[in-house]
């Protein structure tokens, strides 16, 4: 594995944190542009190396389980001359986050499969990110799309116990762990 | 301005029946949104509900105690009522200076310059969605969904028993016919009806079954096949297929919309004006058929062919179309202004303080979509916003929903609302409730 300072130093040029930093929320902001947005931002939601990994990947069967170790996300401790010292997530995960929920903003509902595969890596990868509960909730959305309802209820009981105040645990509670009943008929 | 019959949407003078929305002065009793002075008999969608309004109930300055609830005696019924026209401005609160005195304020003249999207609406229609933007900003209507699913839903009485007062807004489902048929009259349109004519306001929501083959509202369920929440989910060329005519998914939904023309059909016929929030939750990846697209466009295209279905092959006058997103609202989603009166997203997060709680960060993402002058509707929540909260400017809903049940029975173990906080909020100044709705028939 590379050097992760070295990686930091060259996917930051030099740049002071705070300006890759603020490029970075930019970059993620128009990632999220809405439907036929267009334009030269459109370059930057090329997906990753790691992401075009997942079309190649087989089945959504042999994906590993949520519960598997995964190798821990790489810090990388970064100085300028003046900046106090930091410990910052590396860059390239950064990235790979961002890229990994603007491609489940653009999926959408269209490929559920694509969609569980990439939301679980998302899961196993973040855990703490505050985009987790949203990475949680495309695993359950995707399951409830291919129909695998028992699986995405557990998916949405695992929410519960992890991001109880967040919007999208409130979201998976109403639609599937306490939906209204079928109409009865007298 | 003027005597006898006036009504105005930005503000007016003058002794006799006068009505207004920014606020009144005047002789006689004088109700407004912005603050009331005066005695005499006047009476405006602002009666009783502004400050002032309550203060009257006590006996405030300047007069008699007000009606209880402001209702009035003559203001949206003056002559002219409150049509579409004039130039009265919208008031934002404040007392006798609120918003500019109608140029159609005299005699009886309209002042409400906001329109229905609806065709030739009802003035009852056009009644509610005047109040609905005059209360923009400095009220909120509470409101309730209720058990429909129940043969006799409870959620009302509870009200009455628990907090003392009526919610403002029942929400309700086309999806439970309790039995009827899909050309029959439900028990949920008859008691909607009730309601109104109690002096609240109807909103409803369909939970409408994926159109297809030979499918007709008596297949409509909630979740499984063929189901609003289905388990086989559209694909191919259904969204084109739905909204073309002579197939197989586009007869079926042309049937459901049938059904759903009986129940609107006969809220109109008893003068009831409906706020509809058709299609709700709707987000990219959203849990309902009409929702399980990536494509905003196909989504705009089911909207509009339903609203000119409602609206000109079946000939209903009294929809208040209200866009229901979920709590992720998308631009590419919005129909526009031209098919929708109000808008706004849901809300189902479990507060850590019930007290404070306002869903703020849902109303900024809604209000960047349907612009700032449009009225944003928390038409589904778990839990009721605190007015106090909200108001002035944090996130100024104009009507909260608490979705059936969730008002006084745990979702998996959480409380989402406790007697005091739902008495809190029906406390707050800023809060209608059901006696407090001025006459809008």
């Amino acid at each position: 594995m590379r050097n992760a300072a070295t990686v930091a130093a060259v996917m930051t040029g030099g740049l002071p944190l705070a300006v890759l930093a603020g490029a970075l929320v930019l970059w993620n902001h128009f990632s999220h542009a809405p439907d036929g947005a267009g334009g030269a931002l459109d370059r930057v939601n090329e997906p990753t190396a790691s992401v075009r990994e997942a079309d190649s990947e087989p089945a959504v069967d042999s994906e590993p389980a949520p519960s598997a170790t995964q190798p821990a996300p790489t810090l990388s401790l970064v100085r300028t001359s003046s900046d106090p010292v930091v410990v910052e997530r590396d860059t390239r995960e950064l990235l790979d986050e961002a890229s990994l929920l603007s491609s489940l903003h653009e999926l959408a509902a269209a490929d559920p499969p694509q969609s569980l595969r990439l939301a679980r890596r998302a899961v196993n990868r973040f855990p703490d990110s505050p985009h987790a509960p949203e990475f949680q909730w495309n695993v359950v959305k995707a399951l409830f799309n291919m129909g695998r309802l028992d699986e995405a209820k557990n998916e949405a009981r695992a929410m519960l116990g992890k991001y109880p105040n967040s919007s999208f645990t409130g979201d998976v509670i109403h639609h599937l762990l306490n939906p209204p009943p079928n109409p009865r008929e007298p | 301005m003027g005597g006898g019959g006036t009504a105005g949407f930005g503000g007016a003078t003058g002794g006799g029946e006068t009505a207004s929305f920014g606020g009144a002065t005047g002789g006689g009793e004088t109700a407004g949104f912005g603050g009331a002075t005066g005695g005499g008999e006047t009476a405006g969608f602002g009666g009783g509900l502004s400050n002032a309004g309550r203060s009257a109930q006590a006996g405030a300055d300047g007069g008699s105690e007000a009606p209880a609830g402001g209702r009035s005696a003559g203001g949206a019924s003056s002559s002219g009522g409150l049509g579409a026209g004039g130039a009265g401005t919208p008031s934002s609160g404040g007392a006798t200076s609120g918003g500019a005195a109608s140029s159609g304020g005299s005699g009886g003249g309209v002042g409400c310059s906001v329109a229905p999207v609806t065709p030739n609406a009802t003035q009852q229609t056009k009644n509610l969605l005047c109040y609905l933007y005059g209360i923009k900003g400095n009220h909120v209507l509470s409101g309730q969904q209720e058990t429909n699913w129940d043969a006799n839903p409870s959620d009302i009485a509870w009200y009455a028993s628990n907090i003392g007062k009526y919610p403002a807004v029942l929400g309700s489902d086309f999806l439970y016919r309790d039995g009827a048929s899909c050309s029959s009259v439900t028990p949920s349109t008859t008691r909607a009806i009730a309601y109104w004519n109690a002096g609240g306001i109807s909103m409803f929501r369909y939970h409408m079954g994926m159109p297809g083959a030979g499918l007709t509202c008596t297949a409509d369920c909630y979740q499984g096949n063929d189901c609003a929440e289905p388990t086989t989910k559209p694909s191919g060329s259904f969204f084109t297929n739905v909204v073309t005519a002579g197939t197989p998914e586009n007869t079926s939904l042309n049937a459901k919309l049938d059904y759903v023309a009986v129940q609107l059909g006969a809220m109109q016929a008893a003068n009831v004006p409906v706020i509809f929030a058709l299609y709700h939750e709707t987000q990219p990846n959203g849990w309902f058929w009409w929702a399980q697209t990536s494509s905003g466009s196909a989504f705009i295209d089911l909207w509009t062919y339903t609203f000119d279905y409602l609206t000109k092959t079946k000939g209903l006058k009294n929809i208040v179309w209200l866009m229901p997103f979920s709590g992720g609202p998308s631009a590419s989603f919005y129909p526009g202004k031209a098919f929708v009166d109000i808008g706004g997203p849901d809300e189902y997060t479990q507060p850590s303080n019930l007290a404070t709680f306002n869903a703020a960060t849902n109303y900024n993402p809604a209000a960047a979509i349907f612009g700032t002058s449009m009225p944003i509707a928390l038409h589904e929540t778990g839990t009721a916003v605190q007015p106090d909260y909200m108001f002035p400017n944090t996130a100024p809903w104009v009507l909260w929903n608490i979705w059936a049940t969730y008002e006084n029975t745990a979702q998996s173990g959480f409380m989402f609302n406790t007697v005091d906080s739902l008495k809190a909020a029906y406390a707050s100044q800023y809060t209608i409730t059901r006696d407090e709705i001025p006459n809008l028939k």
